[in-house]
């Protein structure tokens, strides 16, 4: 038997795992170690776009995606950035916005990093429950350090002039969608090129993304009481989605 | 070598998670002693650290990692090392801890810990890597024994083996991981009892305990995302009978219960081990 360096040993191991042939049954357990924990990483940065094209759709996705983008750092925090770009080749089936959804995600997750980076990556009710448990915390986010973060979001959406648009058509198909959506409690707003998405926020993304806002118009995130009583934000409808807490609008 | 930073005794803990901040920064988490993960924390400056600083303040600690990839054939990243001495530094917890295991190459690093050969070549380089973070940091490092589900031709050495001579060459400590120790000698039809009377138990610090699951090949693969088997419990009281009283940690990474089953669990091991004897009678 030819014995092989230790390096050797491992270089033939990384390339067998991700080619996925003649791997023994014990060596499987280990690709799928690897997978399990790329797909938890990425799942919880890329939330939305996890929600809108399927669990099934985003694992197959992770289980590429770690092939090409390994980790370079043994801090797997900010794991992820080329997703985006990385998917906007392979989701021809869905709609071409999903690219955007997951920038959008990614920008998010980066902002709040920024913000609160060691209450990642709680769910954002448990984060609500915890941040109300912490009153510090929320002092210690200083509004003066919000309003010199430039949010790469702000980039991203620019001038969204929700008061252009047509409300009476979307009133009614906001509506009708809050029935099948009872838990949905806030809207969010976002554009890319000549599309308009509109998806739903809980409390605490509603609470940031105002934050956020502040001092801009690029986002508006409104509760949908206050939405459906106002007089404004015309939207034309065309299609929903099939998740329940998105649907997407062109103006 | 510098001393360990703190003194904890025989207590049983868990490891923190996100889920449970609220949980620990109130206090309501009844256990002395916690285990929190190097690589969640590593990349966020101390200044931003709020819920660890409480957690600090109310709990013995021990930080566990697994990103230095001990057992790769590269060097011990200096980058990765800098950082962790800011964190051990701000923290000053009572063990510092890896594994037996290296997880990437080439600038690579996986979320898992790979196993590789006990051989003479795979000692020498884990030691050099060993002695790199004990000699930067200034601490005793514990290393924790593997669960591998497969094993290389070119082993030359038992793992207690191996562990014992690592120990001896580089000072460095053992955290022993009881299920570690069961899915290991499950997997490869070794005794668990032989590794139990063979390792050095002197140099043993601290127990890991955890859940686990079997494959459909009845491979056991260490998940930390159930209970800690009646098999699991059995051998951490022998491990006592052997070894003697240890720090432990409950570990659940996946499906995480609510606090208080894994505060159950923790009232469960400090049980066997105050009366271990029994336990083992019991059971034969």
């Amino acid at each position: 038997m030819t014995m092989r360096s230790l390096y050797q040993i491992q270089n033939d191991f990384l390339e067998r795992l991700f080619s996925e042939e003649s791997l023994q049954s014990g060596e499987k357990v280990s690709l799928d170690t690897v997978q399990n924990r790329i797909y938890a990483l990425l799942s919880r940065t890329y939330k939305n776009t996890l929600v809108s094209i399927g669990e099934n759709e985003f694992r197959s996705l992770s289980n590429e995606f770690v092939k090409i983008f390994p980790p370079k750092t043994p801090s797997y925090l900010t794991y992820g950035i080329e997703f985006p770009d990385f998917l906007k080749p392979r989701l021809l089936e869905f709609p071409d916005f999903i690219e955007c959804i997951a920038r959008f995600d990614w920008d998010y997750a980066s902002s709040l990093r920024e913000i609160a980076p060691d209450i990642l990556p709680l769910d954002s009710r448990k984060l609500l429950s915890f941040l109300r448990n912490k009153k510090q915390i929320l002092k210690f986010q200083p509004s003066v350090r919000l309003r010199k973060y430039k949010c790469p979001v702000i980039n991203l959406i620019p001038d969204f002039e929700i008061n252009s648009f047509d409300d009476k058509k979307l009133e009614k198909n906001v509506k009708k969608n809050a029935k099948n959506n009872s838990s949905a409690t806030h809207l969010l707003f976002y554009r890319s090129q000549n599309e308009v998405c509109v998806f739903s926020v809980d409390q605490y993304d509603y609470t940031y993304l105002m934050m956020l806002s502040k001092g801009g118009t690029c986002f508006e995130a409104l509760e949908y009481t206050q939405r459906l009583k106002a007089n404004y934000c015309p939207l034309k409808i065309l299609r929903y989605c099939t998740s329940k807490s998105l649907l997407c609008a062109c103006c | 070598m510098g001393q360990l930073l703190r003194n904890v005794s025989e207590h049983v803990g868990v490891a923190v998670h996100p889920q449970h901040y609220v949980d620990f920064i109130s206090k309501k988490v009844q256990v002395p002693f916690v285990e929190i993960h190097l690589e969640k924390i590593i990349d966020i400056p101390p200044p931003f650290l709020n819920v660890f600083e409480k957690i600090r303040d109310f709990y013995n600690l021990s930080l566990h990692s697994v990103g230095f990839s001990m057992a790769g054939a590269d060097p011990v990243s200096k980058e990765q090392l800098i950082k962790a001495k800011r964190i051990l530094d701000w923290l000053n917890p009572s063990f510092f801890s890896e594994h037996i295991s290296w997880s990437g190459i080439d600038g690579k690093f996986y979320p898992a810990p790979f196993p590789f050969p006990y051989n003479s070549e795979s000692l020498d380089i884990i030691c050099r890597n060993i002695d790199t973070v004990q000699n930067y940091l200034g601490i005793p490092l514990l290393m924790e024994n593997s669960a591998s589900t497969f094993a290389f031709d070119e082993s030359t050495y038992e793992e207690w083996e191996f562990i014992n001579k690592m120990v001896e060459r580089t000072g460095c400590k053992i955290l022993l991981d009881i299920s570690n120790l069961l899915i290991c000698c499950n997997n490869f039809k070794k005794d668990t009892f032989a590794y139990l009377k063979n390792l050095n138990r002197d140099a043993v610090l601290q127990y890991h305990i955890a859940g686990y699951t079997k494959s459909e090949d009845n491979l056991l693969v260490d998940s930390h995302d159930t209970n800690i088997s009646k098999e699991s419990w059995e051998l951490y009281a022998t491990a006592i009978s052997i070894i003697g009283k240890k720090p432990t940690i409950i570990e659940w990474d996946g499906y995480l219960p609510s606090i208080s089953i894994l505060e159950n669990e923790a009232k469960k091991a400090q049980a066997i081990a105050n009366d271990y004897e029994k336990f083992i009678s019991n059971t034969e």
